[in-house]
């Protein structure tokens, strides 16, 4: 104890963080202190993670390549030391989309114009500040956010602030919501609050309710008027990868960046599996269940669905549970009569009722059915080690 | 001095005595256990309360100046360092990254845990590649040391 008293040296930096573009520079003022007062007269000792982020000479740091990095100060005094982490964000130049930054009024349009390679997609975060459409922005709501465009050359960002008064951040509860297609939740709001989904094929929201479309993850958008305030808040959905269908019934889905080119294969009865113009088509022939996967390339670029054909989806308890190997879960149907498949067998195995986790990382999953497949659920398995 | 005055009043002791042969041996133990006595005496005189307090010091002083001689370097900061894409930050997936300072931390992402790699040179430096992100939002929490930092950002197409 004695010695941590007499070892420490609190050490501060202004400022505290750091957000440069690439090649720019900004000094970093660091001060030291012990318990009896400022030190002058240290030796100052830095280091930069990942060194290429950066490099701190003669009190200015020279941001380096874009991404997160820490710079570390090591003050020594007297065979004291202290140290101080200090994050820094390195942020690509911008150099394709003009203007950088845009300060607008409710109802202004702003034309962005590109300077390198050909536009592909516009993109409003969060989507609620406005819309927009070839590069053409019209301001909606305020608040602070980036227009981001990808382009065949890159992809650029710029900053929009939209004066007035900003909406209150409020709260929507649940904050975090795990779903699987089909599967609704209703949120604590007033009758008042609009709701939007983001993105918008994720599912569908009105009179406070979200029911899940696909799977993905998305936010749920709510605003309302409170006091004569307007409030905005969100909430994380996960839409998990579990396909539920009833005989006769089909379902598209939109397959993101490489997947568009995967190959897709199902293994179990009742479903027809195909990939066409970047998206997966499945169709139910009759009741069964069983695994889709979509492999894109060699190796283990794969993703395993399950899927259940059945008349009626009901929820097993839990959606989604975290088990070590070795350790058991009872999955709780909502009946008698369940029978339960892992999927991959290499996750685990049922004893009775009950699922023990095998030597096994990863996501895997739990497919209940119902004699005949009248009925079937999931639950999504989180293996990871002790 | 002391020694050789408790000798000679042994000896003028026994002088009066009649001389009988002692037992072989016995003047040396009586000599070994008044040698003893006189030893024990100076351990009691230096149990004397100034002594005490004088050694207590002394020992005090040892322990305030231990820092100062065998200096215990600082090694990690006061606080735990989370760095992570803010909330609402698009990015692209071979950007996103989690870092730590501090030790190392449980991070999630969309409810998975994600295992870092300690910095070579930075032990107490972690940090967090997530594999084959997929395009779209994306939801990580980070704890490290009781302190906990959430964000939600949107991973574009890189291609």
């Amino acid at each position: 104890m004695i010695e941590a008293l007499l070892g420490f040296i609190l050490v501060q930096t202004n400022p505290t963080e750091l957000e440069l573009e690439s090649g720019q520079s900004e000094q970093i003022e660091v001060v030291a202190a012990t318990m009896t007062g400022r030190i002058e007269g240290f030796e100052l000792i830095t280091r930069v993670i990942p060194e290429e982020r950066g490099y701190f000479s003669g009190g200015i740091f020279v941001a380096g390549e874009p991404g997160l990095g820490i710079i570390i100060f090591e003050v020594r005094y007297k065979d004291q030391v202290g140290i101080k982490a200090v994050p820094v964000r390195v942020k690509d130049v911008q150099e394709g989309l003009s203007p950088k930054e845009a300060v607008l009024s409710v109802g202004d349009t702003l034309i962005f114009s590109v300077k390198q390679g050909t536009p592909e997609v516009w993109r409003v975060m969060p989507p609620w500040l406005g819309t927009i459409e070839d590069g053409v922005f019209v301001a909606e709501n305020p608040g602070r956010g980036v227009v981001t465009l990808k382009t065949d050359a890159g992809f650029h960002k710029a900053k929009i602030v939209i004066e007035g008064p900003e909406s209150e951040a409020g709260v929507l509860q649940p904050s975090e919501v795990v779903l699987f297609p089909g599967e609704g939740v209703s949120f604590a709001v007033s009758s008042s609050a609009v709701l939007s989904v983001d993105p918008p094929d994720l599912g569908k929201a009105e009179k406070g309710r979200f029911i899940a479309r696909r799977p993905g993850n998305g936010l749920i958008w709510a605003t309302w008027e409170e006091g004569g305030k307007r409030k905005t808040a969100k909430s994380f959905v996960r839409v998990l990868p579990a396909i539920f269908l009833k005989p006769g019934e089909s379902m598209e889905l939109p397959l993101p960046g490489k997947a568009k080119r995967a190959t897709v294969e199902v293994s179990g009865k009742g479903l027809t599996a195909e990939v066409a113009s970047g998206t997966l088509i499945l169709s139910a022939t009759e009741k069964g269940y069983g695994t889709i996967t979509l492999r894109r390339g060699e190796g283990k670029n794969r993703r395993v669905m399950p899927y259940i054909v059945a008349e009626k989806l009901v929820s097993i308890g839990p959606r989604e549970v975290s088990l070590s190997v070795g350790m058991d879960f009872k999955p709780q149907a909502p009946e008698k009569g369940f029978t339960f498949t892992v999927v991959p067998p290499e996750a685990g195995w049922m004893e009775g009722d009950v699922f023990r986790a095998g030597d096994w990382r990863g996501e895997a999953w739990l497919i209940g059915v119902k004699a005949n497949c009248e009925s079937g659920g999931f639950v999504h398995l989180i293996i990871a080690p002790k | 001095m002391a020694q050789r005055m408790s000798d000679e009043r042994i000896e003028r002791a026994l002088r009066g005595m009649p001389r009988l042969s002692a037992p072989p041996g016995l003047k040396r133990e009586i000599y070994a256990r008044a040698r003893s006595l006189s030893s024990r005496r100076k351990w009691l005189w230096a149990l004397s309360p100034l002594p005490v307090a004088a050694a207590i010091g002394v020992l005090v002083a040892v322990l305030l100046n231990i820092g100062r001689l065998k200096p215990t370097p600082t090694r990690l900061p006061q606080e735990p360092l989370v760095v992570a894409p803010a909330d609402g930050e698009v990015l692209f997936p071979d950007e996103v990254e989690f870092m730590t300072y501090g030790g190392e931390g449980r991070v999630e992402l969309d409810g998975i845990p994600i295992t870092g790699t300690q910095h070579t040179s930075e032990p107490g430096a972690f940090i967090y590649i997530p594999q084959d992100l997929e395009p779209g939002y994306h939801k990580v929490v980070i704890e490290i040391d009781g302190k906990r930092v959430e964000a939600s950002f949107y991973v574009e197409e890189s291609e």
